[in-house]
């Protein structure tokens, strides 16, 4: 290059200032829309949205959906789903794609099946490295060999109850529930999967979800000798508590117990929490990804988010205080708020407890639920 | 020819300007009744299979109903509860209705619109309102127990079949006394004058005369006490404590649990044939005694 021409560069007209000048600025316009701060998710892919996630009450909490745009830039619009079969029926309706989906784990084989789900590559979401031992590769959460839901929030079932009406020895045994000295004292929630299942298992049968005819039979007629004893079948874990709290029931049975335990202790209600010696139940929710999602990175994000220990420490110390599955939560929670959830216990509890699984037979189940309420 | 402007032109006009009129509200019929009604009609006839809708046209789900006597269990249930109810209303609302109509004078309107404030609040609000009141720590047992009536809470007060009554009895009230004060206000005093004039005893005039003028007031507010009653959801689900299912939440139940819609539809179509047939035999009932019929 010679060096006339070199001064001709160097000195560029004055439409070539302004030309600059306005391809600068429109990169730094450009530029300053971009959040370099900002994690790349699902091997890069654009976050695109809005996300529509059909999921229990909780994962609405302002908080932690605010996290989640924040992080990545992606809207939230949550509906709160009424229970596993709403939702099943939700998505197969299709008036609304949803993109994310929060079944119970022992309903992901039904949404998975039906073609409803996709499976999830878990190698993408890291925040599942922090997950707690028992919580990862849970059967539930398979199907045909592949990962079709991941867990979030997990509860154990036994008896919550008041110490001074009734002593640890008694709530160490399954035979409370059917104690004539709780008449009328004992409530329970309208969870039927969850109450035939744990009574199966506390009359001695080793699959209870398996159970139809006889079998079904016997554990019906155990469920209806427990009727004298309920107080209320209630439709809301809402109410149980607070008929717990002001002691007109002196025991709960189910219902997500250590989320009982934990609201009523937090309303100054003293009650003590026992997994019967005969064995307790647990639950677990997942989140699930929606077969036909446009929105397939974004979805990953929020089950990374969701699974990791921000988010689950809001989930866990926010509205609802439920039990979750991230390991680091506890050391992002105080000593106090650790106790008050019973994390301090919950390896104990979850220990004696067996995952109620869907039954096999849902007619016959929901038959037999329906007789029970009849009285 | 009619010519613009001409009488004939203008008596159609005329003749579709309140045609016309009717217009929103047979829109709004259309939209959130027919429509509805149809589409859950469509839906009975249905079935399922693998939680997935098969459009079809089979009768099974109706054979169904038949079949479960837990239904028929739950429907009774529902029935004997409304007409229990609404002989309840009929009896409290009757005295409330006839003083607002004939005693209440200048605090009729104040009376009328006590009648109809509960409305005002959301079912749900009041149902859980009750709750508080009928608990073992409620205010209700608290007097009871303060008055020295009883040493122990009444338990039965909530979460049974005495609070589903309540409930519901105080729901549909005031479904009781507003067409039941619109009937008693038609009736001239001079009429129970002429009565009294003649000798009647106060309680041969209320038989005589109080009483049939009355009755088509008393007839509408039983068919909605009843109706209502019926297809009753909320406060049988949070006041009876789930002891006892009523046939809307067996309903309820289908849609929800066993996520049988068909089944679920076929159901609320034959609580809508029993519905209809309350009415038809009301309407038949009041344009009988109206003389419309003869």
């Amino acid at each position: 290059m010679s060096g006339s021409r070199l001064l001709t560069h160097l000195s560029p007209s004055r439409r070539d200032v302004l030309r600059l000048g306005a391809q600068a600025a429109m990169f730094a316009t450009i530029a300053a829309q971009v959040d370099f701060a900002r994690p790349a998710y699902a091997g890069e892919a654009k976050l695109t949205g809005p996300l529509n996630v059909l999921a229990w009450a909780g994962y609405n909490d302002p908080d932690l959906m605010r996290g989640f745009t924040e992080l990545t830039g992606v809207e939230l619009n949550i509906k709160e789903a009424e229970s596993n079969g709403a939702q099943l029926s939700l998505v197969q309706a299709g008036t609304t794609k949803f993109d994310v989906i929060n079944p119970d784990a022992v309903w992901t084989s039904k949404f998975a099946a039906a073609g409803l789900t996709l499976p999830i590559d878990t190698a993408k979401l890291p925040s599942l490295d922090e997950t707690l031992p028992a919580f990862r590769n849970r059967p539930e959460t398979i199907y045909d060999g592949k990962v079709y839901s991941i867990p979030t929030r997990f509860g154990v079932n036994g008896f919550v109850y008041w110490p001074d009406k009734i002593s640890a020895a008694a709530a160490s045994d399954a035979a409370l529930a059917w104690d004539p000295a709780l008449k009328g004292r004992v409530e329970i929630i309208d969870w039927p999967e969850l109450y035939l299942w744990m009574t199966g298992k506390w009359i001695g049968q080793e699959k209870p979800e398996d159970a139809t005819g006889e079998a079904l039979q016997k554990i019906l007629d155990k469920m209806i000798a427990f009727r004298p004893n309920m107080r209320a079948l209630q439709a809301d874990m809402g109410t149980v508590k607070s008929d717990l709290i002001n002691r007109e029931a002196w025991m709960v049975w189910g219902s997500s117990s250590d989320n009982v335990r934990t609201t009523a202790r937090l309303a100054g209600a003293d009650v003590e929490l026992s997994i019967p010696k005969q064995g307790g139940a647990m639950w677990m929710e997942t989140l699930q990804i929606v077969r036909g999602t446009e929105h397939l990175a974004s979805a990953m994000a929020y089950l990374d988010y969701m699974t990791s220990a921000k988010a689950m420490k809001q989930m866990a110390w926010g509205a609802d205080k439920f039990a979750v599955t991230n390991a680091k939560v506890k050391d992002l929670l105080t000593p106090e708020q650790v106790k008050a959830l019973g994390l301090d216990k919950m390896e104990e509890w979850v220990a004696n407890c067996q995952m109620s699984l869907a039954p096999v037979d849902e007619n016959a189940w929901a038959d037999a639920w329906q007789t029970f309420k009849m009285g | 020819m009619a010519m613009p402007g001409s009488p004939r032109r203008r008596t159609s006009l005329t003749a579709l300007l309140p045609t016309a009129g009717l217009l929103p509200l047979v829109l709004w019929q259309i939209v959130f009744f027919v429509v509805p009604v149809a589409l859950i009609v469509g839906l009975s006839v249905w079935r399922r299979e693998n939680y997935r809708l098969i459009p079809d046209f089979t009768f099974n789900n109706y054979a169904a109903i038949l079949a479960r006597p837990a239904i028929w269990r739950a429907l009774l249930l529902s029935a004997e509860t409304a007409a229990f109810v609404t002989v309840v209303c009929a009896v409290l609302a009757y005295p409330v209705a006839y003083f607002i109509a004939k005693k209440a004078g200048r605090w009729r309107g104040l009376l009328l619109v006590a009648v109809i404030a509960p409305f005002w609040v959301s079912i749900v609000m009041r149902v859980a309102a009750w709750r508080l009141l009928l608990g073992e720590r409620g205010v209700i047992n608290q007097m009871i127990m303060a008055l020295g009536l009883t040493d122990e809470p009444l338990s039965f007060l909530l979460y049974s079949p005495v609070s589903t009554a309540i409930g519901l009895i105080y729901a549909y009230l005031p479904l009781y006394v507003l067409p039941l004060y619109a009937a008693i206000s038609n009736i001239h005093d001079s009429w129970i004058d002429a009565a009294m004039d003649l000798n009647a005893s106060p309680a041969r005039t209320f038989f005589e005369v109080i009483l049939p003028l009355s009755a088509p007031g008393l007839v509408v507010g039983a068919v909605f006490c009843f109706v209502f009653g019926l297809g009753e959801f909320v406060t049988p689900a949070l006041l009876g404590g789930g002891k006892q299912l009523m046939f809307s939440q067996v309903i309820q139940d289908e849609f929800q649990r066993r996520l049988d819609w068909p089944s679920g539809a076929a159901m609320a179509v034959v609580l809508l044939v029993l519905v209809f047939a309350s009415l038809a035999l009301s309407m038949k009932w009041i344009r009988r005694a109206s003389g419309e019929a003869a």
